[in-house]
């Protein structure tokens, strides 16, 4: 129960942070190396974004499959369910991606993401002075807040925590 | 200021507050700094911009944050948002747009009231000087994540003599996404 792993990507594609806590199944297993998992995640998001524009039944001037997206245009990707987990997406105007793997049960987290973005990413991140945007980034008060945050909203068990820090 | 408890109506976000005359006199500082490092008035005012630049695309970040805007359709209404939301949030004061251009690229920023220049007088010699230059970068810079380039100029300045400050922003170029990665296998 509870989180799995979590991406930030920006823009260019680059993952800029990447965190997990309960993954049984190796990477290895999956894309091969981390670089490509990230890469294969970014890939989907681009693609299931655009599928869900050209697809939308309610937009009147939806886009051609394959044409060129501007930012905001379309109907919005919030996430996908499978048998085993849940896969939700946010994508804010300025790039930068949320991708984080919960639990199968987990209510539509679009309001949590929202909220990991403007309390914790700008917070911790962007008003960070050693941050460069566009390279990935390591900080102790992010990791630290983002734990707080997800178990305030039952998304993280305290033996996940202890579990990752091992 | 994180949230406690599900998804539900959220507390209003609090933005930091400084002192105005602290932020004016550390500007002012920053300026007199450049030009007695740099000598050339032309290089100050790329510097400006350029650290302009840098904080506008960090300024971006936080600002979609705190003003939890829907997306702008058009170029006419980021202009609005800059002018009506940005400005107010970061600097306490508002602008308005003027001055459209025929095709809708090029609109004016107008400010009455700048707070970077404050108590600033400009001698004879720095005329060339473009004082508020980092706003130009800011904007710049900003504008560049959403992914549309712009170009900002300067055309009039309370501290020359005009009775406004006036910031030409024109519209280069609005970009679609890209996919990052080129197609291999």
């Amino acid at each position: 129960m509870g989180c799995f792993n979590i991406y930030i990507f920006n823009r260019q594609g680059t993952c800029i942070y990447y965190h997990e806590w309960f993954r049984p199944k190796s990477v290895k297993q999956g894309a091969g190396t981390l670089q490509d998992d990230q890469k294969q995640m970014f890939g989907l998001f681009w693609t299931l974004s655009n599928f869900c524009a050209t697809m939308d039944p309610k937009d009147q001037d939806k886009p051609q499959l394959g044409t060129p997206r501007k930012i905001g245009q379309g109907c919005k990707f919030r996430s996908f369910t499978t048998n085993s987990y849940k896969c939700n997406f946010l994508e804010v105007p300025s790039g930068i991606k949320l991708v984080l793997n919960t639990h199968r049960e987990a209510p539509d987290l679009t309001d949590v993401l929202q909220a990991l973005y403007d309390d914790i990413f700008v917070e911790y991140v962007v008003k960070n002075p050693m941050y460069v945007p566009g390279q990935p980034f390591q900080s102790e008060q992010f990791v630290n807040a983002l734990n707080a945050f997800l178990r305030q909203n039952g998304l993280l068990q305290q033996q996940q925590i202890m579990q990752a820090a091992v | 200021m994180l949230r406690g408890g599900p998804a539900g109506a959220r507390n209003a976000p609090s933005l930091e507050q400084i002192n105005a005359e602290v932020f004016t006199l550390t500007y002012g500082s920053i300026v007199r700094q450049l030009i007695s490092d740099f000598e050339d008035i032309e290089e100050v005012n790329k510097q400006l911009e350029q650290m302009g630049y840098n904080m506008g695309i960090r300024l971006v970040d936080e600002f979609l944050a705190k003003a939890k805007i829907t997306r702008c359709s058009s170029f006419r209404d980021t202009a609005d948002v800059v002018a009506k939301q940005a400005l107010p949030m970061f600097l306490n004061v508002s602008a308005n747009v003027a001055n459209w251009s025929p095709d809708q690229t090029e609109c004016s920023l107008v400010l009455t009231d700048n707070p970077l220049a404050d108590f600033v007088e400009l001698p004879e010699e720095y005329r060339e000087l473009k004082y508020c230059n980092v706003l130009a970068g800011v904007v710049r810079g900003a504008l560049e994540m959403v992914n549309m380039e712009v170009e900002c100029r300067w055309v009039s300045d309370m501290l020359k003599g005009d009775d406004c400050y006036e910031l030409r922003i024109k519209l280069k170029e609005h970009r679609d996404e890209k996919f990052p990665f080129k197609d291999d296998d």
